[in-house]
């Protein structure tokens, strides 16, 4: 054995899914792995003439991804990341972080780095209790680096990968061939289907081509500029206090550009940062968000005159 | 003496991902993760599957067990001390790992 060098990111991640696993085992709780390496081999191009000894995760070209991606079970939530602090993981943002993602915590282990604890998935407005017991009904087992991880049934995978595309634009074009270009009529069918139950149909609406479907819908404005690559942080938070679903969601949407977010800057700086750096950072988030506000007003008069 | 990994542990090997052939085995649920290569890989796979490491390794290596047994009996105990690997009383089923059947040949190449 030799000193831990850094670890490959792809095998780095794989290894991190395991040990969420097991102190998931080790607390009682139901988690979920959800994309990278938790996708099953069938969603995807296969290999080309794989090789005689290729290994299964080869035959499905990995998925790379940065962190280990699990949604938890809301009622195991705080037992679960008590017991991954007992296990040295280091809670880095909390769920209240904001800028609207307020459904993940990132979590920090020495050797195996980023997870990335959801209690909600972004585009599934369904309670999180029952979108939870709905996803888990079917969920199945997928070993990940030998040990075996609980993960969503293949239509949710692909549902959760679609969500995850419409989230973050043009960059996830690959995700949504994967999953949606290239599946089956009766595999789109099972997703709708799926997404319907969930409350997810508008961003997968807006993943596969059909946001127009839904312009009705309280939350179309957000999908379509999730989409838009240009859109302002502006128009992104007026469409996030109108997509929101009840008071309480609504004024954490408003007053969110408000929220001192010091674990955002603890993040970017890799250590706790000083008064002097929060004050300056809040500072200019804000100049930055008022600067963004009058850019959106000067033109809309532009555009009335 | 048998072998196989323990349930205790999550491994992965850089060899199937096209990387280095460098193994990681982590110590669950603390994640504290230690990284095998070259003989000290070779060692552990064939211990984590099931076969007599020191006749397979003596044939890999073209030679005679008895004069590799002492230094691969106390590298197999220093696994077993750390919790990387486990004895199993008795015979042992073969553990298939994904790719088994060329693992032998392939970690000739090391």
């Amino acid at each position: 054995m030799t000193e831990l060098p850094p670890i490959p990111l792809i095998l780095r991640t794989r290894l991190a899914h395991a040990t969420l696993q097991a102190v998931a085992d080790d607390c009682g709780a139901d988690i979920l792995h959800i994309k990278g390496a938790a996708i099953d081999a069938s969603i995807g191009p296969p290999t080309e003439d794989p090789s005689a000894d290729a290994t299964m995760d080869r035959l499905g070209l990995p998925r790379l991804s940065a962190d280990a991606d699990v949604l938890v079970r809301p009622a195991h939530l705080r037992e679960f990341l008590a017991a991954l602090q007992r296990y040295g993981w280091q809670a880095m943002t909390r769920f209240d972080t904001g800028g609207g993602a307020d459904h993940s915590s990132d979590l920090w282990h020495e050797e195996l780095g980023w997870a990335d604890v959801h209690r909600r998935f972004p585009g599934i407005r369904l309670n999180a209790v029952p979108a939870f017991d709905r996803l888990w009904i079917d969920h199945r087992v997928h070993p990940i680096a030998h040990r075996h991880c609980a993960v969503p049934s293949v239509d949710a995978q692909r549902l959760v990968l679609l969500l995850h595309a419409a989230r973050n634009g043009q960059t996830r074009a690959d995700d949504v061939r994967d999953c949606w270009t290239t599946a089956t009529e009766t595999e789109r069918k099972r997703v709708r289907t799926l997404a319907k139950e969930l409350g997810a149909e508008v961003p997968l609406a807006s993943a596969t081509g059909h946001l127009d479907e839904y312009a009705d819908r309280p939350e179309y404005d957000l999908w379509r500029l999730y989409a838009d690559d240009e859109a302002s942080r502006f128009d992104v938070w007026r469409a996030r206090i109108k997509a929101a679903q009840t008071a309480v969601d609504r004024r954490h949407a408003m007053l969110n550009p408000l929220r001192l977010k010091a674990d955002t800057l603890a993040l970017v700086l890799r250590r706790k940062p000083t008064t002097l750096e929060l004050a300056r950072f809040y500072v200019r988030r804000l100049l930055s968000n008022l600067f963004d506000a009058q850019s959106h007003a000067s033109q809309r008069t532009r555009r009335r005159a | 003496m048998r072998y196989q990994a323990p349930t205790g542990v999550a491994y992965i090997d850089g060899a199937d991902f096209g990387l280095l052939a460098e193994l990681y085995v982590t110590q669950l649920p603390w994640g504290d993760t230690v990284v095998l290569r070259g003989v000290g890989r070779l060692i552990w796979l064939l211990a984590a599957q099931g076969n007599d490491v020191v006749e397979t390794l003596a044939k890999i290596a073209g030679q005679p067990p008895a004069d590799i047994a002492p230094e691969v009996g106390s590298f197999l105990t220093g696994l077993v001390d750390r919790g990387l690997l486990v004895e199993v009383q008795g015979s042992c089923p073969k553990y298939e790992l994904p790719g088994d059947n060329s693992r032998v040949s392939a970690l000739r190449d090391d």
